[in-house]
């Protein structure tokens, strides 16, 4: 079958093909227009009620995901700055590229 | 001997061919990591250096490349040519089936990117990022455009087995998709319920979609190849809505004793037999293909053995005694190769030997690789299924033990899992001779000097009745 015997296929309508589409989408559209407005939310991401002050974090989604970021900032400033842990014991924080320096340090004097 | 080779064929042909190349390009390389995770699962130090490479995410790479790189091309572009024959006429829309095609491609190579970098989903037949899932659903679409239209299009009004299962895939791969991503990835819903929706996508895609894709390719083809007329044509309506409307609902066989209504699973096992009726009818209707000669017809019945053979287990492990053994082992990834590279692949294996000549005008370039890839490829199912089989029985054994401690569970299972490896190097050496192959026979367009209409060497086509 060489080039010349080729058949040029029959026009094709826009509107056809939109049909389709609209066809192929269907349930995508159900899905969204009927399943998620309907969706009941689970109950880890309802705000309870009468939730104590020192609770209130756990609210929601939102709220545990900003404690979480504010928890974990506090944690990376403390491991990396100098600071009282307990000042009348005498007990300091240090950074701990600084305390793993101080413990090879103190490992290796101890081998020699 | 002269073949027919229609006037759409060549009118048709850009495409399928398109795909067609794409999709082996996604086999050869599905394979390539295929034989890696396979090499990780028995020495895991294997690659261990570099997290791009560790086994969660070349595992996903390689399920994710398989199927929607290669069979979901392979079976698009199958199931193009087979609704373009039909049709009797060129296909319609071949800009939008060609821009489909590009961005279909672009899509899955995201998709790898994704989960290469760590955005893998973790739900079986579903691994790809869910950002995705629109240039998918978008891409296939416009594929479809050009398949509905031949199919809705036909120039004779009488429609066949091949145009229902060919239309249906094209239909509902758009459809369970849409589903999946609204209640997995857009709007989650909540909990167990995601185990059950991705239980309902991984079956629907492989009952629904691919299995859908391979019966439209053997029932065109055997018929063709063998000279004969499908046996007990007149339940093949029944088989295919016994599919369509049973296929879907098996999902929740894969939750059996899990934390789910028990409801879930007892509708999943009944489906699972009721099922049975179709892969009888598929059985009854393409028997005539294990009498077959010639490459296509061979792939496909073997094809056809694996598809009956799966439906069988899929039942069977579907009881309680049986799954307790097969449960939470490898079994489950031997049913998997068998569903996905024994019937699928191979029917789509026989469907491009029959098709890609009369697209081209060309015979195959080399008869040689023809059968390198057929034996490989048969010895590499079955060894590959088989020694998983083996793995999971040693497995199931193991831990229903409590004596046997983990490694030693590990320590047993290790020969099977290298036996598992030399098959994936076997399909991975037929599947590159086949892509040597294909690429050397869809140059051979160019070549205007050679004979447009080929005459098939036997080895590679039935006698003409």
């Amino acid at each position: 079958m060489n080039d010349e015997t080729r058949t040029p296929p029959r026009p094709v309508s826009i509107v056809a093909v939109a049909a389709i589409f609209a066809l192929l989408s269907l349930f995508w559209v159900l899905a969204v227009e009927v399943y998620v407005p309907h969706r009941a939310p689970a109950p880890q991401n309802e705000a309870p009620e009468n939730l104590p002050k020192e609770l209130a974090w756990k609210a929601t989604p939102a709220t545990r995901r900003a404690y979480l970021a504010e928890l974990r900032e506090r944690q990376a400033n403390q491991a990396q700055s100098y600071g009282w842990v307990d000042k009348a014991a005498g007990v300091v924080r240090l950074p701990v590229g600084r305390a793993m320096e101080l413990v090879a340090r103190d490992y290796g004097a101890r081998k020699q | 001997m002269k073949t027919e080779v229609t006037a759409s064929d060549s009118s048709s042909r850009n495409p399928p061919l398109l795909l067609l190349l794409m999709a082996l390009g996604w086999l050869v390389a599905g394979g390539l990591l295929g034989l890696v995770a396979s090499i990780q699962l028995h020495s895991p130090r294997f690659l261990d250096g570099c997290p791009l490479l560790t086994y969660g995410r070349v595992g996903a790479l390689a399920e994710t490349a398989f199927v929607y790189g290669w069979l979901a091309n392979a079976g698009l572009a199958l199931a193009l040519w087979v609704l373009g024959r039909l049709a009797g006429e060129p296909l319609r829309a071949q800009n939008w089936a060609l821009a489909g095609a590009v961005f279909w491609n672009v899509g899955v190579a995201a998709a790898l990117v994704g989960v290469a970098t760590g955005d893998a989903t973790g739900f079986a037949l579903l691994g790809l990022p869910g950002y995705v899932h629109l240039i998918l659903f978008f891409s296939y679409s416009a594929v479809a455009v050009s398949g509905l239209l031949a199919w809705s299009g036909r120039l004779r009004q009488v429609s066949y087995a091949s145009h229902w299962y060919a239309a249906g895939a094209l239909f509902l791969f758009p459809w369970i998709l849409s589903i999946a991503h609204v209640m997995l990835f857009s709007a989650p819903v909540h909990g167990v319920v995601q185990s059950i929706v991705a239980g309902w996508y991984a079956q629907c895609a492989w009952t629904l979609w691919l299995a859908p894709l391979a019966l439209a390719v053997a029932y065109y083809v055997i018929p063709r190849a063998t000279g004969r007329v499908l046996a007990s044509y007149e339940f093949a309506t029944l088989g295919f809505w016994c599919l369509i409307f049973v296929g879907g609902l098996t999902g929740g066989r894969h939750l059996l004793g899990g934390p789910v209504p028990a409801w879930i699973p007892s509708v999943a096992v009944v489906s699972s037999a009721l099922l049975l009726f179709h892969t009888f009818v598929v059985l009854l209707n393409l028997r005539g293909g294990f009498s077959g000669a010639g490459t296509a017809v061979r792939f496909i019945a073997f094809g056809i053995a694996a598809y009956v053979l799966g439906a069988v287990v899929d039942a069977a492990t579907c009881f309680h005694a049986v799954a307790a053994h097969t449960q939470f082992t490898f079994f489950d990834e031997a049913q998997r190769q068998l569903a996905l590279y024994g019937a699928a692949s191979t029917i789509f294996f026989g469907g491009i030997y029959f098709a890609v000549p009369r697209m081209t005008g060309k015979a195959w370039l080399s008869g040689g690789l023809v059968r390198a890839h057929l034996f490989l490829s048969v010895a590499g199912i079955l060894l590959l299924a088989g020694s998983l089989a083996g793995a999971a029985a040693v497995q199931g054994r193991d831990l229903a033990n409590s004596a046997v401690a983990f490694p030693e569970i590990v320590r047993h299972t290790r020969p099977w899992l290298v036996a598992a490896t030399a098959a994936q190097a076997a399909l991975l050496l037929g599947n590159i001779s086949f892509f040597v192959n294909f690429v050397g026979t869809a140059c051979r367009i160019m070549n205007v000097s050679e004979p447009a209409v080929f005459d098939p060497p036997r080895a590679m086509e039935a006698p003409a009745p």
